[in-house]
């Protein structure tokens, strides 16, 4: 869920992220605020989100995600668990960023983007075809072998197939 | 695991190039579960991946040989139809 967010550039990560405060949606099917993510995220029988912003050295490094499948899940002493625990996060992440230069953070960032999308793909599959996490994983694998790409090419193609199609047609003008 | 199998994956890794940490990530990234120091383990033969970690390292080996121009010389346990 959270690469869906990264691949299209909107949703309450991105935003917890960017602008470094808490994003909290009781229930995606009253939520407009992202009109490609959240149409994915419910085909994915997501209904709550939490988006708690970390840093690190005072600067946004991510945000940490809670989803739930029931709407309203995260009630006002779930929000604040969230909040210490995202600032207790932000403290070592600063203390660990003190020790490893960008080259490795972006690495690190690279990769766990890369699993985030991975995992994101092996759930549309478990979903589709009924199987378990590692029969998902080997299709996966199954598939970047037969196309020499690497595997996450193919996750992020699975993940974009889970979007609505866009209504490409006129719009319907009122009598 | 066999040892073969163990040691398969070591000298894919130097075949590769790949330093240990490099091999680590990118078997992180495809969604493995053990530690750097495990995975060091399961490629000295002193501890034994599960099939499904071994094929993931296996996969990660690979990826890096197709960028490299070359196809999959590292084989797999469980997904020994993928070649």
């Amino acid at each position: 869920m959270d690469a869906s967010q990264y691949a299209t550039g909107e949703g309450p990560c991105v935003d917890a992220s960017a602008e470094g405060r808490r994003f909290h949606t009781a229930s995606l099917a009253a939520e407009a605020r992202w009109p490609v993510f959240v149409p994915t995220a419910r085909a994915l029988g997501i209904s709550a989100i939490l988006s708690s912003p970390l840093t690190g050295n005072g600067k946004p490094v991510g945000a940490l995600n809670i989803y739930s499948r029931h709407a309203g899940a995260f009630g006002p002493a779930d929000q604040q668990l969230a909040a210490v625990f995202a600032s207790e996060a932000s403290t070592l992440l600063s203390a660990a960023a003190g020790d490893m230069d960008e080259v490795v953070i972006g690495r690190l960032e690279s990769a766990l983007r890369t699993r985030h999308v991975i995992a994101l793909a092996q759930g549309v599959l478990m979903e589709r075809h009924a199987i378990d996490e590692d029969s998902a994983h080997r299709l996966l694998r199954r598939s970047s072998a037969r196309t020499r790409r690497p595997v996450h090419q193919g996750a992020t193609d699975i993940v974009v197939s889970t979007r609505p199609p866009r209504h490409t047609g006129p719009a319907p003008h009122p009598q | 695991m066999s040892d073969d199998a163990g040691g398969a994956l070591e000298r894919g890794r130097r075949q590769a190039g790949l330093s240990h940490a490099d091999l680590w990530l990118r078997y992180f990234a495809l969604g493995g579960m053990s530690t750097a120091l495990e995975l060091e383990g399961f490629l000295a033969g002193v501890l034994e991946p599960s099939i499904h970690d071994h094929d993931l390292v296996a996969h990660a080996l690979n990826e890096r040989f197709v960028e490299l121009g070359d196809d999959h010389p590292v084989a797999y346990l469980a997904d020994a139809d993928l070649g």
